[in-house]
Protein backbone atom coordinates (compact mmCIF):
# COMPACT_ATOMS: atom_id res chain seq x y z
CA UNK A 1 0.00 0.00 0.00
CA UNK A 2 1.22 3.89 -0.69
CA UNK A 3 1.31 6.33 1.97
CA UNK A 4 -2.05 7.61 0.52
CA UNK A 5 -3.49 4.66 0.87
CA UNK A 6 -2.39 3.73 4.32
CA UNK A 7 -3.67 7.80 5.21
CA UNK A 8 -6.59 7.33 4.02
CA UNK A 9 -7.84 3.96 6.35
CA UNK A 10 -9.84 4.05 9.45
CA UNK A 11 -7.88 3.67 12.69
CA UNK A 12 -9.81 0.04 12.81
CA UNK A 13 -9.30 -0.57 8.85
CA UNK A 14 -5.46 0.07 9.63
CA UNK A 15 -5.52 -2.09 12.29
CA UNK A 16 -6.76 -4.86 10.68
CA UNK A 17 -4.49 -4.50 7.68
CA UNK A 18 -1.90 -4.79 10.27
CA UNK A 19 -3.00 -7.71 11.03
CA UNK A 20 -3.63 -9.16 7.67
CA UNK A 21 -0.12 -8.14 6.91
CA UNK A 22 -0.84 -6.02 4.42
CA UNK A 23 0.75 -3.22 5.62
CA UNK A 24 3.24 -2.94 8.69
CA UNK A 25 2.93 -0.61 11.43
CA UNK A 26 6.45 0.71 10.39
CA UNK A 27 4.93 1.73 6.94
CA UNK A 28 2.10 3.61 8.97
CA UNK A 29 3.86 5.09 11.49
CA UNK A 30 6.10 6.19 9.23
CA UNK A 31 3.29 7.67 6.62
CA UNK A 32 1.91 9.20 9.78
CA UNK A 33 5.64 11.59 10.64
CA UNK A 34 6.22 12.08 6.56
CA UNK A 35 2.87 13.85 7.45
CA UNK A 36 4.24 15.31 10.41
CA UNK A 37 7.37 16.49 8.41
CA UNK A 38 5.16 17.89 5.99
CA UNK A 39 2.66 19.74 7.87
CA UNK A 40 3.43 20.34 11.53
CA UNK A 41 5.45 23.64 11.37
CA UNK A 42 2.63 25.21 9.98
CA UNK A 43 -0.60 23.51 11.88
CA UNK A 44 1.39 23.15 15.28
CA UNK A 45 -0.75 20.50 16.47
CA UNK A 46 1.61 18.16 18.67
CA UNK A 47 3.85 19.33 21.50
CA UNK A 48 5.96 16.46 21.47
CA UNK A 49 6.05 13.47 19.65
CA UNK A 50 8.98 10.64 19.56
CA UNK A 51 9.77 9.13 16.22
CA UNK A 52 12.41 6.93 16.77
CA UNK A 53 10.31 5.10 19.71
CA UNK A 54 7.22 4.58 17.62
CA UNK A 55 9.32 3.44 14.94
CA UNK A 56 10.90 0.78 17.03
CA UNK A 57 7.25 -0.56 18.62
CA UNK A 58 6.17 -0.88 15.46
CA UNK A 59 8.88 -3.21 14.27
CA UNK A 60 8.28 -5.20 17.87
CA UNK A 61 4.56 -5.74 16.89
CA UNK A 62 5.14 -6.30 13.08
CA UNK A 63 7.79 -9.06 14.39
CA UNK A 64 5.36 -10.71 16.68
CA UNK A 65 2.31 -10.56 13.84
CA UNK A 66 4.88 -12.15 11.44
CA UNK A 67 5.94 -15.03 14.14
CA UNK A 68 2.05 -15.33 14.68
CA UNK A 69 2.47 -14.34 18.76
CA UNK A 70 -0.92 -12.75 18.00
CA UNK A 71 -3.81 -14.89 17.77
CA UNK A 72 -5.71 -14.57 14.57
CA UNK A 73 -9.34 -13.47 14.87
CA UNK A 74 -8.58 -12.34 18.64
CA UNK A 75 -10.33 -9.12 19.72
CA UNK A 76 -8.28 -8.44 22.23
CA UNK A 77 -5.84 -5.84 20.47
CA UNK A 78 -8.25 -3.95 18.28
CA UNK A 79 -5.41 -1.37 17.91
CA UNK A 80 -2.72 -3.04 17.20
CA UNK A 81 -0.14 -1.18 15.63
CA UNK A 82 -2.35 1.68 14.96
CA UNK A 83 -0.57 5.00 15.54
CA UNK A 84 -2.42 7.40 17.64
CA UNK A 85 -2.16 10.97 19.67
CA UNK A 86 -3.05 11.77 23.16
CA UNK A 87 -4.21 15.61 24.43
CA UNK A 88 -1.43 16.55 26.66
CA UNK A 89 -3.44 16.95 30.03
CA UNK A 90 -2.77 13.47 29.85
CA UNK A 91 -0.25 11.66 31.69
CA UNK A 92 1.75 9.07 29.97
CA UNK A 93 4.85 7.62 32.22
CA UNK A 94 8.17 9.15 31.66
CA UNK A 95 6.67 11.93 28.74
CA UNK A 96 6.75 15.25 29.61
CA UNK A 97 2.94 16.39 30.55
CA UNK A 98 2.69 20.26 29.65
CA UNK A 99 -1.51 21.19 29.51
CA UNK A 100 -0.28 23.59 27.67
CA UNK A 101 0.68 26.04 30.45
CA UNK A 102 3.89 27.98 31.72
CA UNK A 103 3.57 26.09 35.04
CA UNK A 104 4.41 22.74 33.82
CA UNK A 105 6.22 23.34 31.31
CA UNK A 106 9.10 21.05 32.68
CA UNK A 107 6.61 18.50 34.51
CA UNK A 108 7.69 14.39 33.83
CA UNK A 109 4.91 11.83 34.23
CA UNK A 110 5.98 9.84 37.13
CA UNK A 111 2.82 7.37 36.09
CA UNK A 112 0.42 7.12 32.95
CA UNK A 113 -3.37 8.06 32.87
CA UNK A 114 -5.96 4.55 33.21
CA UNK A 115 -7.10 5.63 29.90
CA UNK A 116 -3.74 6.09 28.52
CA UNK A 117 -2.77 2.63 29.77
CA UNK A 118 -6.02 1.02 28.26
CA UNK A 119 -4.73 2.56 24.75
CA UNK A 120 -1.45 0.84 24.83
CA UNK A 121 -2.36 -2.63 26.19
CA UNK A 122 -5.57 -2.44 23.21
CA UNK A 123 -1.88 -2.55 20.98
CA UNK A 124 -2.02 1.65 20.12
CA UNK A 125 1.23 2.96 19.75
CA UNK A 126 1.47 6.72 21.42
CA UNK A 127 3.68 8.64 19.02
CA UNK A 128 3.10 11.85 20.30
CA UNK A 129 1.10 14.48 23.36
CA UNK A 130 -1.11 17.19 21.37
CA UNK A 131 -1.43 21.52 22.04
CA UNK A 132 -4.76 22.64 23.83
CA UNK A 133 -5.77 25.68 25.43
CA UNK A 134 -3.78 26.03 28.92
CA UNK A 135 -5.29 23.46 31.48
CA UNK A 136 -8.42 23.11 28.60
CA UNK A 137 -9.95 26.49 29.24
CA UNK A 138 -10.50 27.61 26.12
CA UNK A 139 -12.03 26.93 22.83
CA UNK A 140 -9.61 27.74 20.36
CA UNK A 141 -6.27 26.47 21.45
CA UNK A 142 -5.50 29.83 21.15
CA UNK A 143 -4.53 30.08 24.98
CA UNK A 144 -1.55 27.31 24.78
CA UNK A 145 1.46 28.78 26.11
CA UNK A 146 2.83 27.38 23.35
CA UNK A 147 1.33 29.29 20.97
CA UNK A 148 -1.33 28.41 18.86
CA UNK A 149 -2.89 25.21 16.38
CA UNK A 150 -4.13 26.57 13.21
CA UNK A 151 -7.14 24.46 11.77
CA UNK A 152 -5.83 22.21 8.90
CA UNK A 153 -9.02 22.54 6.74
CA UNK A 154 -8.47 26.61 6.66
CA UNK A 155 -4.92 27.58 8.42
CA UNK A 156 -6.67 30.95 8.50
CA UNK A 157 -9.31 29.49 11.64
CA UNK A 158 -8.93 27.93 14.70
CA UNK A 159 -9.03 24.03 15.21
CA UNK A 160 -11.34 25.11 17.76
CA UNK A 161 -10.76 24.03 21.57
CA UNK A 162 -9.60 22.84 24.10
CA UNK A 163 -8.56 19.33 22.67
CA UNK A 164 -7.65 21.48 18.88
CA UNK A 165 -4.33 19.52 19.11
CA UNK A 166 -5.67 16.43 18.55
CA UNK A 167 -8.14 17.22 16.21
CA UNK A 168 -5.60 18.77 14.15
CA UNK A 169 -3.29 16.07 14.24
CA UNK A 170 -5.82 13.52 12.96
CA UNK A 171 -7.33 16.02 10.17
CA UNK A 172 -3.97 16.67 8.73
CA UNK A 173 -2.91 12.84 8.96
CA UNK A 174 -0.57 13.14 11.77
CA UNK A 175 -2.07 10.29 13.93
CA UNK A 176 -5.25 7.62 12.59
CA UNK A 177 -7.30 8.89 16.11
CA UNK A 178 -6.59 11.01 19.35
CA UNK A 179 -7.64 11.15 22.71
CA UNK A 180 -9.13 14.31 23.72
CA UNK A 181 -10.70 15.66 27.09
CA UNK A 182 -14.02 17.34 27.17
CA UNK A 183 -15.37 19.20 30.12
CA UNK A 184 -17.85 21.43 28.29
CA UNK A 185 -17.36 20.79 25.20
CA UNK A 186 -13.79 20.48 24.37
CA UNK A 187 -13.60 17.36 22.60
CA UNK A 188 -17.04 17.52 20.32
CA UNK A 189 -16.41 21.37 18.71
CA UNK A 190 -12.83 20.95 17.86
CA UNK A 191 -13.69 17.56 16.09
CA UNK A 192 -16.69 19.80 14.27
CA UNK A 193 -14.24 22.50 13.22
CA UNK A 194 -11.82 20.29 11.93
CA UNK A 195 -14.60 17.73 10.18
CA UNK A 196 -14.23 14.75 12.41
CA UNK A 197 -16.23 12.97 15.11
CA UNK A 198 -15.80 13.63 18.54
CA UNK A 199 -17.26 11.30 21.25
CA UNK A 200 -18.36 12.74 24.87
CA UNK A 201 -18.79 9.56 26.97
CA UNK A 202 -20.89 9.37 29.88
CA UNK A 203 -18.96 11.08 32.82
CA UNK A 204 -18.03 8.76 34.94
CA UNK A 205 -17.75 5.59 32.33
CA UNK A 206 -14.02 6.26 31.60
CA UNK A 207 -11.56 7.19 34.36
CA UNK A 208 -10.03 10.55 35.29
CA UNK A 209 -6.69 9.10 36.85
CA UNK A 210 -4.13 10.74 34.96
CA UNK A 211 -6.14 13.25 33.31
CA UNK A 212 -5.01 16.68 34.84
CA UNK A 213 -8.02 18.17 36.50
CA UNK A 214 -10.03 21.68 35.45
CA UNK A 215 -13.70 20.78 36.26
CA UNK A 216 -13.38 17.79 38.42
CA UNK A 217 -17.84 17.01 38.11
CA UNK A 218 -17.92 17.09 33.78
CA UNK A 219 -14.00 16.40 33.15
CA UNK A 220 -13.69 13.39 30.87
CA UNK A 221 -11.27 11.61 27.91
CA UNK A 222 -12.88 10.79 24.84
CA UNK A 223 -11.47 9.95 21.57
CA UNK A 224 -11.90 12.08 18.15
CA UNK A 225 -11.71 10.38 15.25
CA UNK A 226 -12.59 9.86 11.17
CA UNK A 227 -15.25 7.86 12.06
CA UNK A 228 -17.70 6.90 14.02
CA UNK A 229 -16.83 2.95 14.39
CA UNK A 230 -13.33 4.06 15.22
CA UNK A 231 -14.91 6.06 18.11
CA UNK A 232 -17.10 3.75 18.93
CA UNK A 233 -13.97 0.91 19.04
CA UNK A 234 -12.18 4.02 21.23
CA UNK A 235 -14.93 4.70 23.88
CA UNK A 236 -14.90 0.31 24.07
CA UNK A 237 -11.27 0.74 25.05
CA UNK A 238 -11.15 3.28 27.57
CA UNK A 239 -13.93 2.66 29.65
CA UNK A 240 -14.32 0.64 33.01
CA UNK A 241 -13.99 1.25 36.81
CA UNK A 242 -11.30 2.38 37.64
CA UNK A 243 -9.85 2.61 42.01
CA UNK A 244 -7.93 5.08 41.25
CA UNK A 245 -11.18 7.28 40.48
CA UNK A 246 -14.13 7.10 43.01
CA UNK A 247 -16.35 8.42 40.21
CA UNK A 248 -15.80 5.83 37.76
CA UNK A 249 -18.15 3.36 37.23
CA UNK A 250 -18.71 0.40 34.72
CA UNK A 251 -20.71 1.16 31.72
CA UNK A 252 -21.60 -0.93 29.15
CA UNK A 253 -19.60 -1.50 25.55
CA UNK A 254 -21.09 -0.38 21.90
CA UNK A 255 -21.89 -3.87 20.00
CA UNK A 256 -20.52 -2.72 16.85
CA UNK A 257 -22.37 -4.87 14.95
CA UNK A 258 -25.41 -3.20 16.44
CA UNK A 259 -24.33 -0.07 15.37
CA UNK A 260 -23.70 -1.26 11.91
CA UNK A 261 -27.63 -2.20 11.84
CA UNK A 262 -28.98 0.55 13.56
CA UNK A 263 -32.26 2.08 12.10
CA UNK A 264 -33.53 5.48 12.87
CA UNK A 265 -37.34 3.86 11.43
CA UNK A 266 -39.48 4.83 14.85
CA UNK A 267 -37.23 6.81 16.58
CA UNK A 268 -38.44 9.34 18.70
CA UNK A 269 -35.89 12.96 18.56
CA UNK A 270 -36.36 15.50 20.43
CA UNK A 271 -34.74 19.40 18.82
CA UNK A 272 -34.57 21.64 22.11
CA UNK A 273 -35.86 25.07 20.78
CA UNK A 274 -33.39 27.41 23.41
CA UNK A 275 -29.93 25.01 21.18
CA UNK A 276 -31.09 26.13 17.61
CA UNK A 277 -32.42 29.73 18.01
CA UNK A 278 -28.72 31.32 17.31
CA UNK A 279 -26.57 29.80 14.75
CA UNK A 280 -25.35 30.97 11.30
CA UNK A 281 -27.16 30.54 8.06
CA UNK A 282 -24.71 27.03 7.27
CA UNK A 283 -25.55 25.72 10.66
CA UNK A 284 -29.35 26.23 10.05
CA UNK A 285 -29.20 24.65 6.73
CA UNK A 286 -27.49 21.67 8.18
CA UNK A 287 -29.46 20.89 10.61
CA UNK A 288 -32.37 20.96 8.81
CA UNK A 289 -31.04 18.86 6.21
CA UNK A 290 -30.45 16.35 9.63
CA UNK A 291 -33.95 16.68 10.59
CA UNK A 292 -34.83 16.45 7.02
CA UNK A 293 -33.44 13.14 6.74
CA UNK A 294 -33.92 11.77 9.98
CA UNK A 295 -38.03 12.11 8.83
CA UNK A 296 -37.43 10.24 5.21
CA UNK A 297 -36.02 7.75 7.21
CA UNK A 298 -39.40 7.53 9.52
CA UNK A 299 -38.17 8.98 12.63
CA UNK A 300 -40.47 11.34 14.55
CA UNK A 301 -38.67 14.62 15.02
CA UNK A 302 -40.37 17.57 17.31
CA UNK A 303 -39.05 20.74 18.94
CA UNK A 304 -39.41 20.83 22.14
CA UNK A 305 -39.42 23.62 24.88
CA UNK A 306 -36.31 23.13 28.00
CA UNK A 307 -36.49 26.62 29.13
CA UNK A 308 -33.71 25.95 32.11
CA UNK A 309 -31.87 25.50 28.80
CA UNK A 310 -31.45 29.74 28.94
CA UNK A 311 -29.31 29.12 32.04
CA UNK A 312 -26.68 26.26 30.83
CA UNK A 313 -23.73 28.65 29.91
CA UNK A 314 -24.41 30.50 33.23
CA UNK A 315 -24.69 27.48 35.41
CA UNK A 316 -21.53 25.62 33.48
CA UNK A 317 -19.13 29.10 33.82
CA UNK A 318 -20.14 29.13 37.65
CA UNK A 319 -19.80 25.70 38.19
CA UNK A 320 -16.75 24.79 36.12
CA UNK A 321 -15.25 27.91 37.09
CA UNK A 322 -15.46 27.36 41.04
CA UNK A 323 -14.05 23.89 40.61
CA UNK A 324 -10.90 25.16 38.51
CA UNK A 325 -10.22 27.50 41.20
CA UNK A 326 -10.34 24.95 43.54
CA UNK A 327 -8.79 22.22 41.62
CA UNK A 328 -5.56 24.39 40.03
CA UNK A 329 -4.93 25.63 43.68
CA UNK A 330 -2.47 23.04 44.29
CA UNK A 331 -0.22 24.82 41.54
CA UNK A 332 1.67 26.55 44.08
CA UNK A 333 5.54 26.15 43.73
CA UNK A 334 6.12 23.41 46.30
CA UNK A 335 5.26 20.27 44.79
CA UNK A 336 5.81 20.42 41.08
CA UNK A 337 5.66 22.33 38.50
CA UNK A 338 6.99 26.14 38.01
CA UNK A 339 8.67 27.79 40.81
CA UNK A 340 8.94 31.76 40.77
CA UNK A 341 12.61 32.68 42.04
CA UNK A 342 13.20 35.33 44.37
CA UNK A 343 10.33 35.24 46.91
CA UNK A 344 11.18 36.22 50.47
CA UNK A 345 8.67 34.02 52.24
CA UNK A 346 6.00 31.28 51.59
CA UNK A 347 3.12 33.53 50.90
CA UNK A 348 5.27 35.47 48.12
CA UNK A 349 6.09 32.17 46.82
CA UNK A 350 2.23 30.82 46.29
CA UNK A 351 1.80 34.36 44.48
CA UNK A 352 4.79 34.94 41.99
CA UNK A 353 4.25 31.45 41.10
CA UNK A 354 1.15 31.82 40.33
CA UNK A 355 1.53 34.54 38.87
CA UNK A 356 4.00 34.32 36.87
CA UNK A 357 3.10 30.68 35.84
CA UNK A 358 -0.95 31.08 34.70
CA UNK A 359 -1.84 32.48 31.38
CA UNK A 360 -4.77 35.14 31.18
CA UNK A 361 -7.57 32.83 30.69
CA UNK A 362 -6.96 30.49 33.35
CA UNK A 363 -6.62 33.63 35.47
CA UNK A 364 -10.11 34.48 34.57
CA UNK A 365 -11.43 31.67 35.29
CA UNK A 366 -9.52 31.52 38.94
CA UNK A 367 -10.79 35.18 39.67
CA UNK A 368 -14.19 34.12 38.37
CA UNK A 369 -14.61 30.89 40.21
CA UNK A 370 -13.10 32.53 43.63
CA UNK A 371 -15.83 35.30 43.16
CA UNK A 372 -18.81 32.87 42.83
CA UNK A 373 -17.49 30.83 45.82
CA UNK A 374 -16.82 33.74 48.06
CA UNK A 375 -19.12 34.11 51.48
CA UNK A 376 -21.10 37.26 49.54
CA UNK A 377 -22.07 35.45 46.57
CA UNK A 378 -21.86 31.57 47.58
CA UNK A 379 -25.50 31.43 48.34
CA UNK A 380 -27.04 33.53 44.82
CA UNK A 381 -24.30 32.04 42.78
CA UNK A 382 -22.39 28.99 43.45
CA UNK A 383 -25.37 27.15 45.45
CA UNK A 384 -28.08 28.49 42.90
CA UNK A 385 -25.90 27.20 40.01
CA UNK A 386 -26.02 23.77 41.69
CA UNK A 387 -29.41 23.47 42.22
CA UNK A 388 -30.00 24.79 38.53
CA UNK A 389 -27.74 21.95 37.82
CA UNK A 390 -30.28 19.42 39.65
CA UNK A 391 -33.15 20.73 37.49
CA UNK A 392 -30.93 20.53 34.37
CA UNK A 393 -30.80 17.09 34.89
CA UNK A 394 -34.18 16.28 35.72
CA UNK A 395 -35.14 18.47 32.80
CA UNK A 396 -32.93 15.68 30.72
CA UNK A 397 -34.33 12.66 32.32
CA UNK A 398 -38.04 13.78 31.55
CA UNK A 399 -36.97 14.68 28.06
CA UNK A 400 -35.64 10.79 27.84
CA UNK A 401 -39.17 9.26 29.25
CA UNK A 402 -40.69 10.32 25.89
CA UNK A 403 -37.98 10.10 23.11
CA UNK A 404 -34.88 7.93 22.02
CA UNK A 405 -32.27 10.88 21.45
CA UNK A 406 -31.35 14.58 21.19
CA UNK A 407 -30.72 16.55 18.32
CA UNK A 408 -28.47 19.99 18.06
CA UNK A 409 -25.97 21.97 16.77
CA UNK A 410 -22.37 21.56 18.23
CA UNK A 411 -21.30 24.89 17.71
CA UNK A 412 -23.30 28.23 16.38
CA UNK A 413 -21.22 28.33 12.73
CA UNK A 414 -17.75 26.83 11.38
CA UNK A 415 -14.30 27.61 12.79
CA UNK A 416 -13.94 31.41 13.86
CA UNK A 417 -11.05 32.93 12.04
CA UNK A 418 -7.70 33.16 14.50
CA UNK A 419 -7.89 36.00 16.98
CA UNK A 420 -11.51 36.58 16.60
CA UNK A 421 -12.56 34.99 19.54
CA UNK A 422 -10.01 36.29 22.36
CA UNK A 423 -12.08 39.98 21.67
CA UNK A 424 -15.01 39.23 23.65
CA UNK A 425 -14.49 36.66 26.35
CA UNK A 426 -18.53 36.41 27.39
CA UNK A 427 -19.70 35.87 23.55
CA UNK A 428 -16.97 32.86 23.54
CA UNK A 429 -18.20 31.77 26.47
CA UNK A 430 -22.04 31.97 25.09
CA UNK A 431 -20.84 30.28 22.10
CA UNK A 432 -20.57 26.89 23.95
CA UNK A 433 -24.21 26.75 24.42
CA UNK A 434 -24.91 23.40 22.52
CA UNK A 435 -22.11 21.67 24.22
CA UNK A 436 -22.40 22.53 27.90
CA UNK A 437 -25.57 20.90 28.54
CA UNK A 438 -24.63 17.48 28.06
CA UNK A 439 -21.49 18.11 30.03
CA UNK A 440 -23.72 19.44 33.09
CA UNK A 441 -25.93 16.74 33.19
CA UNK A 442 -23.15 14.01 32.77
CA UNK A 443 -24.55 12.94 29.41
CA UNK A 444 -23.23 11.12 26.39
CA UNK A 445 -22.68 12.85 23.55
CA UNK A 446 -21.38 12.63 20.21
CA UNK A 447 -20.82 15.58 17.36
CA UNK A 448 -20.46 14.37 13.49
CA UNK A 449 -19.43 16.92 11.09
CA UNK A 450 -21.65 18.16 7.55
CA UNK A 451 -20.92 20.38 5.03
CA UNK A 452 -22.71 21.30 2.34
CA UNK A 453 -19.98 21.04 -0.61
CA UNK A 454 -16.09 19.88 -0.83
CA UNK A 455 -15.06 23.47 -0.41
CA UNK A 456 -17.34 24.56 2.59
CA UNK A 457 -15.98 24.32 6.15
CA UNK A 458 -17.23 21.94 8.84
CA UNK A 459 -20.52 22.25 10.37
CA UNK A 460 -21.40 20.01 13.17
CA UNK A 461 -24.77 18.49 14.65
CA UNK A 462 -24.82 16.37 17.99
CA UNK A 463 -26.30 13.72 19.15
CA UNK A 464 -27.12 13.74 23.16
CA UNK A 465 -28.27 10.52 24.88
CA UNK A 466 -29.30 8.96 28.05
CA UNK A 467 -26.92 8.25 30.92
CA UNK A 468 -24.70 5.04 29.40
CA UNK A 469 -26.88 5.51 25.61
CA UNK A 470 -23.76 5.11 23.90
CA UNK A 471 -24.71 2.26 21.93
CA UNK A 472 -27.97 4.57 20.49
CA UNK A 473 -26.27 8.05 19.29
CA UNK A 474 -23.43 6.00 18.20
CA UNK A 475 -26.03 4.19 15.96
CA UNK A 476 -27.56 7.11 14.62
CA UNK A 477 -24.69 8.74 14.12
CA UNK A 478 -23.14 5.60 11.82
CA UNK A 479 -26.86 5.82 10.13
CA UNK A 480 -26.14 9.42 9.42
CA UNK A 481 -23.01 8.90 8.40
CA UNK A 482 -23.84 6.24 5.89
CA UNK A 483 -26.48 8.17 4.12
CA UNK A 484 -28.72 5.73 5.80
CA UNK A 485 -29.28 2.05 6.05
CA UNK A 486 -27.78 -0.20 3.06
CA UNK B 1 -19.74 43.63 39.62
CA UNK B 2 -19.97 47.42 39.60
CA UNK B 3 -16.91 49.75 39.11
CA UNK B 4 -17.30 50.68 42.68
CA UNK B 5 -16.16 46.87 43.57
CA UNK B 6 -12.53 47.61 42.12
CA UNK B 7 -11.64 46.94 45.56
CA UNK B 8 -13.19 43.24 45.09
CA UNK B 9 -11.23 42.37 42.41
CA UNK B 10 -8.41 43.62 43.94
CA UNK B 11 -9.65 40.93 47.49
CA UNK B 12 -11.06 38.25 45.40
CA UNK B 13 -6.82 38.18 43.05
CA UNK B 14 -5.44 37.99 46.76
CA UNK B 15 -7.69 35.39 47.37
CA UNK B 16 -6.74 33.42 44.38
CA UNK B 17 -2.98 33.84 45.21
CA UNK B 18 -2.36 36.42 42.25
CA UNK B 19 -1.01 39.67 41.89
CA UNK B 20 -2.31 41.41 38.89
CA UNK B 21 -0.77 44.28 36.33
CA UNK B 22 -2.81 47.28 36.32
CA UNK B 23 -2.90 46.60 32.71
CA UNK B 24 -4.25 42.95 34.17
CA UNK B 25 -6.58 44.81 35.99
CA UNK B 26 -8.44 46.83 33.44
CA UNK B 27 -8.75 44.43 31.14
CA UNK B 28 -10.07 41.55 33.40
CA UNK B 29 -12.04 43.93 35.69
CA UNK B 30 -13.95 45.02 32.00
CA UNK B 31 -14.12 41.15 31.27
CA UNK B 32 -15.69 40.50 34.44
CA UNK B 33 -17.72 43.42 34.37
CA UNK B 34 -19.50 41.72 32.17
CA UNK B 35 -18.89 38.08 32.43
CA UNK B 36 -20.41 38.12 36.19
CA UNK B 37 -23.74 39.94 35.90
CA UNK B 38 -24.59 36.88 32.60
CA UNK B 39 -23.68 34.28 35.57
CA UNK B 40 -26.12 36.09 37.79
CA UNK B 41 -28.63 35.99 35.83
CA UNK B 42 -29.07 32.64 37.96
CA UNK B 43 -30.66 34.14 40.90
CA UNK B 44 -33.34 34.50 38.81
CA UNK B 45 -34.25 30.57 38.56
CA UNK B 46 -36.76 29.33 41.10
CA UNK B 47 -34.33 26.82 42.57
CA UNK B 48 -36.78 25.84 45.61
CA UNK B 49 -38.12 22.67 44.74
CA UNK B 50 -34.38 21.46 43.86
CA UNK B 51 -31.35 19.63 45.97
CA UNK B 52 -27.78 21.25 45.49
CA UNK B 53 -25.00 18.30 44.69
CA UNK B 54 -23.51 18.87 47.79
CA UNK B 55 -27.53 18.11 49.89
CA UNK B 56 -26.71 14.98 48.31
CA UNK B 57 -23.81 14.49 49.53
CA UNK B 58 -23.84 15.31 53.15
CA UNK B 59 -27.58 12.92 53.21
CA UNK B 60 -25.79 9.87 52.16
CA UNK B 61 -23.66 8.03 54.42
CA UNK B 62 -19.68 8.14 53.66
CA UNK B 63 -18.32 5.17 51.97
CA UNK B 64 -15.59 2.63 53.40
CA UNK B 65 -12.99 0.70 51.39
CA UNK B 66 -11.38 -2.14 52.69
CA UNK B 67 -8.31 -1.10 54.67
CA UNK B 68 -5.77 -3.09 52.35
CA UNK B 69 -2.10 -2.62 51.50
CA UNK B 70 -1.11 -1.28 47.98
CA UNK B 71 1.92 -1.48 45.81
CA UNK B 72 4.77 0.46 46.93
CA UNK B 73 4.29 4.30 46.58
CA UNK B 74 5.62 6.75 43.54
CA UNK B 75 7.07 8.87 46.16
CA UNK B 76 10.97 9.21 45.10
CA UNK B 77 9.26 9.81 41.71
CA UNK B 78 7.49 12.25 42.62
CA UNK B 79 10.02 14.00 44.59
CA UNK B 80 12.11 14.09 41.43
CA UNK B 81 9.82 16.72 40.22
CA UNK B 82 9.72 19.15 42.39
CA UNK B 83 11.17 22.33 42.36
CA UNK B 84 13.46 21.69 44.74
CA UNK B 85 13.52 18.72 47.32
CA UNK B 86 16.17 17.72 50.05
CA UNK B 87 16.44 14.63 51.98
CA UNK B 88 13.16 13.17 50.78
CA UNK B 89 11.53 15.96 51.39
CA UNK B 90 10.35 19.42 49.49
CA UNK B 91 12.31 22.16 49.73
CA UNK B 92 10.86 25.53 50.97
CA UNK B 93 11.45 28.86 52.42
CA UNK B 94 11.39 29.33 55.90
CA UNK B 95 7.48 29.76 57.46
CA UNK B 96 8.29 30.77 60.93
Amino acid sequence: MDRNEILNLTALELAQRIREQKVTSEEAVRAVFENIDEHEYKIHAYLDFWKEESLEKAREIDEMIANRAFQEGSSDLPLLGVPVAIKDNLLLSGKKMTCGSKMLQDFVAPYSATCVEKLEKAGAIIIGKTNMDEFGMGASTEHSFFGATLNPKDPTRVPGGSSGGSAAAVAYGGAFAALGTDTGGSIRQPATFCGLVGLRPTYGSVSRHGLTAFASSMDVAGPITRGTRDAAALFNIVIGPDEKDQTSVSAPKVDLEKMESYDLSGKRIAIPKQLISDGTEENREAMSRAVEFCRENKALVEEIDMPILDYAVAIYYILSSAEASADLSRYDGIRYGYRASGAEDITELYRKTRTEGFGKEVKRRILLGNYVLSSEHFNDCYRQAERARNMLKKAFDEVFTKYDLILCPTAPGEAPLLGEIDKDPLSTYIADLCTVPASLAGLPAVSLPLSSSEKALPVGIQFIGPRFGEQEILGASRFLEKGGQK
Amino acid sequence: MDRSSEKELERIARLSGLTLSAEEKDILFSDLARIVPYMERVSELDTSGADAVSDEISDNEALFREDTEKAPSLASEILEQAPQAKDGMFNVPRIV
